[in-house]
């Protein structure tokens, strides 16, 4: 650990005030509590909001995992993990069952999270509102009011335009029937699993300073009509090129050359500990 | 030089704050704060442990009870006081008025439901009680906890003024044995 800094790199003024907001959003589940958002060794945009919540949570004890679009090797998952761990000297790992806390980018990871796990979300536009109003002072009275035709009519549009909803990722939810919230851009594959989960789920937006969170066993629902019910995407028929597993959220490859198509997990630790259950079985 | 608390402000808070996440996130989960409390130390080691945990001069606390109590977490955390109903964080000491704290506590507004007070609720031993169903959000269905008479009252007289959720009150409930129980605003007492 760099003895240059304070344990997990934030002050500890700034760590009080986003453990206080973390506090908030979990008593007031899908409400994006507003927060100071503090300056990093490393842009915003880059998922600032998750390592600041990160940096509040980690203690010696914890054991981390970070992983980008599923990838625990991917640049921004790796250079993340390195910078945490450069800061609080904290054990890291790829397996998700082991680790203790685990942040991400865009996906929630395969094998079923337990209660005294938390997943940190990194968030570039904590917003669902965004897209049909611009005025951060209008969306906060559209939410006071639980004022959301606005984006009823924008997924009503949809199937009107094009026969279905067309949004793939960060797809809409409502939390215990009150906040509109946008699940981060997850894919709409991960969507029914923020619903009556086993672990906390907070989300972190660093630019847009806000702090929200989903605890464990909360109605999360994905917005849909009665008669347009919500899908996700489909994966029946694929295999995993390396793992074999099936039922999984995959990567779509293609061959420049030949134009095949095949398929790997998403999830990289997920794979690559069945590759090794399977290498040792044989 | 020797130090005036073992208690570490930087290690032993993030383990603190832990507990507290722990506990608001699983309504009527009974978490342990005590052995870090005890690294504190004092008549008042439970509530000071969350006051170190959550408060600086960023934010601003009532004592229902023990003025003592006021001017330790002042000491402490340079926490500014304030009246009950301006108050962010809500200190009830044992065999205190907690009506008070409970009636008159902000409870946010629409617009900014977070701006509302938490209640540090202290007790003598938050297990002995009566059985009580709960639900809400980080419950799984229906759970039945042990309720102290003094948390049942609060949440009685919370649920008499009606809030409109997303308004309300948290409380963080306190006892002596080093136990620590947290209760947010969409908790509810099921009747039986």
């Amino acid at each position: 650990m760099n003895p240059e800094y304070n344990f997990a790199f934030l002050d500890e003024g700034s760590k009080r005030e986003i453990r206080r907001s973390i506090l908030k959003a979990v008593a007031v589940p899908g409400y994006q509590v507003p927060f100071g958002s503090r300056e990093l060794p490393i842009g915003r945009g880059w998922g600032t909001g998750g390592i600041q919540l990160t940096l509040s949570l980690i203690g010696p004890r914890d054991v981390l995992k970070v992983i980008d679009q599923g990838s625990d090797d991917s640049v921004n998952a790796v250079n993340i993990k390195k910078f945490i761990n450069l800061c609080s000297d904290v054990a890291t790992t790829t397996d998700s069952t082991e680790a203790t806390l685990i942040q991400t980018r865009h996906r929630i990871p395969e094998e079923p999270l337990r209660n005294d796990q938390l997943l940190v979300f990194q968030v570039p536009l904590p917003e669902p509102l965004r897209v049909i109003e611009p005025s951060e002072e209008a969306t906060k009275l559209m939410h006071a009011e639980a004022d959301y035709t606005g984006i009823w009519l924008q997924l009503y549009e949809s199937i009107m335009k094009y026969g279905k909803v067309t949004i793939a990722t960060e797809y809409p939810v409502t939390v215990e029937d009150r906040y509109v919230m946008n699940p981060s851009p997850i894919p709409k594959y991960d969507n029914p699993r923020l619903h009556e989960s086993e672990c906390l789920y907070l989300f972190g937006a660093g630019r847009e300073k806000k702090i929200y969170a989903i605890p464990p066993h909360t109605k999360v629902v994905s917005l849909a009509f009665d008669d347009v019910p919500f899908e996700i995407e489909h994966m029946e028929g694929r295999r995993c090129r390396l793992c074999g597993a099936e039922n999984v959220y995959f990567d779509e490859l293609i061959d420049r050359e030949t134009g095949a198509v095949s398929y790997q997990c998403s999830d990289t630790g997920y794979c690559s500990k069945r590759r090794l259950r399977k290498e040792a079985d044989c | 030089m020797q130090k005036a608390y073992e208690f570490d402000f930087v290690y032993d808070t993030q383990a603190a704050f832990r507990l507290l996440l722990e506990a608001l996130s699983n309504p009527g989960r009974i978490v342990e704060l005590g052995p870090l409390a005890r690294k504190l130390g004092g008549a008042y080691a439970m509530p000071l442990t969350v006051a170190a945990v959550l408060l600086d001069n960023e934010v601003s606390f009532a004592v229902c009870g023990s003025p003592a109590l006021a001017e330790k977490i002042t000491e402490l955390t340079l926490a500014k006081t304030a009246a009950v109903s301006k108050a962010d964080y809500i200190f009830v000491t044992e065999n205190a008025d907690w009506q008070e704290a409970v009636q008159a506590a902000k409870c946010g507004t629409l617009r900014d439901p977070h701006k509302s007070a938490t209640v540090i609720l202290c007790t003598a031993d938050l297990q002995a009680g009566k059985l009580q169903r709960i639900s809400g959000p980080g419950i799984k269905a229906v759970q039945e906890i042990i309720m102290c008479p003094e948390l049942q009252a609060a949440l009685g007289k919370r649920d008499e003024q009606e809030y409109e959720y997303p308004l309300g009150l948290d409380f963080f409930v306190l006892d002596q044995r080093g136990c620590l129980m947290g209760i947010p605003r969409k908790t509810r007492i099921e009747s039986r």
